[in-house]
């Protein structure tokens, strides 16, 4: 048996060409009534040498400029070619929030996104908003309230928490804002329902409540 | 994943569609991305290469909202969440905030487009009730005989089925006109598994207008979607409310027969019993946010509530 070393494949090689079969035998069949329109067009399967594109944006003040393979994620860009490994990849699908990021002053979840998408933008991760020895507000409350247990998903949720208190700012109404065109109150339905892209599997969401309610300076 | 050779984002429509021309036709455009990356992903569609994607979310035509014709245009580039902070979108699409804030996440909606919920095409697509309550109009380009050939499509006829659309491949969608609905009071019930992020069982969109007195429907607008192939207005419904004063006994009335809407190849008896609920709760809400009668708000919220 050939080594690793001898075919001069990393581990995600092997693990995309594993995949890459998986998916000659499924692909007909995966596809159910609600992707019909993403799968129609011209698609084929990978094969062959990743392409390049470049692409500039700024981190957290820093401006960089990349040569990524045009796969890449904004989530994996931030992680594996800027070692800015705060943000977290959990589902890798949009539904559990923990890759909140914040582009150009609003939230989104930067493992939905191509990195190639995001040329000029400005990009705030975890790492942009504090550090251990100057923590943004939010970071200091989600410590002293014990905002998490394992820590996973707190990168996302305070950069998500962040922006939120932006919007409710901005007055964007939420789904239990009874009037959509009052100004909103943060009250605690307001915040758990505006946090409901980010999930904690430790359970740790009354905590949560807490250190965003006290950076927002209303009572819950 | 999803992979390509090149990545396209044209500044403005005829660099877009010169780039598909000049391709071997095997290209996807691309905006939110937000439908397209999950549906790349290990089990689901796996690895997908596309040789080339055009970003179209630089388009001018398609980031642009303003007034046209008596009418409002939405750039099929708008994300989701422009339907909650965009002022004029506010007031001139009432009912659209109120899908906004059951569609995905804040997160994906500050990604996710309108236009890309209308081209994927999902019989759950949130954003298309609403549209249609709004007579929505589509309008595509593409390049035929070296010119740009732009056409408008209603949206009932631009959604041919599930996953299905009037686009062709190489047309792109730049945007949505619809009616400005001013004055009137809208309305967004939704049932999935969980509040957040989830496919649609059964989603509605109401829009009504009421006379100054706040007791009598002068328009109302319905749309049912998740119980079929495509989203439908519910004329029936419509037609027996419009013009009439706001009774009981109406509302009543216009509930029967709501569950011939429920053609879905899955859980059918709860579709059938949500329906009619929907109705009258999106009717409900909407006659209280078009500045309803306390009267007229009491009857249709007892009716609502059952």
């Amino acid at each position: 048996m050939p080594t690793f070393g001898d075919l001069k494949l990393s581990r995600r090689d092997m693990l995309m060409g594993t995949a890459a079969t998986l998916a000659l035998g499924n692909a007909p069949n995966t596809a159910s009534a609600q992707d019909a329109g993403v799968s129609g067009g011209a698609v084929a399967l990978a094969a062959g040498t990743p392409s390049l594109a470049k692409v500039s944006f700024t981190v957290n003040g820093a401006a960089h400029d990349l040569n990524l393979d045009t796969r890449t994620t904004l989530l994996d860009a931030l992680r594996e070619h800027l070692h800015l490994t705060g943000s977290k990849k959990g589902c890798d699908q949009g539904q559990c929030g923990a890759c909140t990021v914040i582009v150009e002053g609003r939230r989104i979840a930067s493992c939905l996104s191509l990195a190639v998408m995001h040329q000029g933008d400005a990009i705030t991760t975890i790492e942009g908003l504090g550090t251990p020895d100057n923590m943004h507000p939010m970071q200091a409350a989600f410590v002293k309230h014990d905002g998490y247990q394992c820590g996973y998903c707190t990168p996302g949720q305070i950069c998500s928490a962040v922006a939120m208190l932006d919007e409710i700012k901005a007055g964007m109404p939420s789904h239990v804002t009874a009037d959509l065109e009052a100004t909103p109150q943060l009250t605690n339905a307001e915040l758990r329902e505006r946090m409901s892209g980010n999930i904690c599997r430790c359970g740790a969401y009354s905590n949560i409540a807490e250190a965003i309610t006290e950076v927002a300076g209303s009572p819950a | 994943m999803l992979s390509c050779d090149t990545y396209l984002s044209p500044g403005s429509l005829d660099d877009a569609l010169a780039a598909v021309a000049a391709s071997d036709g095997r290209f996807r455009f691309v905006a939110g991305a937000t439908d397209l990356l999950p549906w790349a992903r290990e089990g689901r569609a796996g690895d997908v290469h596309v040789p080339l994607l055009v970003d179209i979310s630089g388009i001018p035509d398609l980031r642009t909202i303003e007034p046209r014709d008596g009418r409002i245009w939405i750039g099929a580039a708008t994300p989701f969440q422009r339907f909650l902070d965009h002022p004029e979108l506010i007031r001139l699409m009432p009912g659209m905030p109120d899908c906004a804030v059951w569609f995905a996440d804040n997160q994906i909606r500050e990604s996710a487009t309108i236009g890309g919920n209308l081209v994927n095409a999902s019989p759950s697509g949130d954003g298309i009730p609403p549209l249609l309550t709004a007579n929505a109009t589509i309008e595509l380009a593409a390049l035929r005989d070296g010119a740009i050939r732009r056409r408008r499509v209603s949206l009932v006829d631009f959604i041919k089925g599930p996953g299905q659309t009037e686009a062709e491949h190489d047309e792109i969608l730049l945007g949505v006109e619809c009616d400005t609905l001013e004055g009137y009071g809208g309305a967004f019930e939704k049932v999935g598994h969980r509040r957040s992020l989830v496919i649609a069982v059964v989603c509605l969109s109401a829009v009504v207008r009421l006379d100054p007195s706040g007791t009598r429907f002068e328009d109302v607008r319905v749309a049912i979607g998740g119980v079929g192939p495509v989203a439908r207005r519910m004329t029936d419904v419509e037609q027996r409310l419009i013009g009439q004063p706001i009774t009981a006994e109406l509302l009543r009335a216009c509930l029967v027969g709501c569950e011939q809407f429920v053609m879905s190849r899955t859980r059918q008896e709860y579709r059938k019993l949500v329906a009619p609920g929907f109705v009258a709760r999106g009717l409900a809400n909407a006659i209280e946010r078009a500045g309803g009668s306390p009267d007229a708000c009491g009857i249709a919220k007892e009716i609502a509530n059952g």
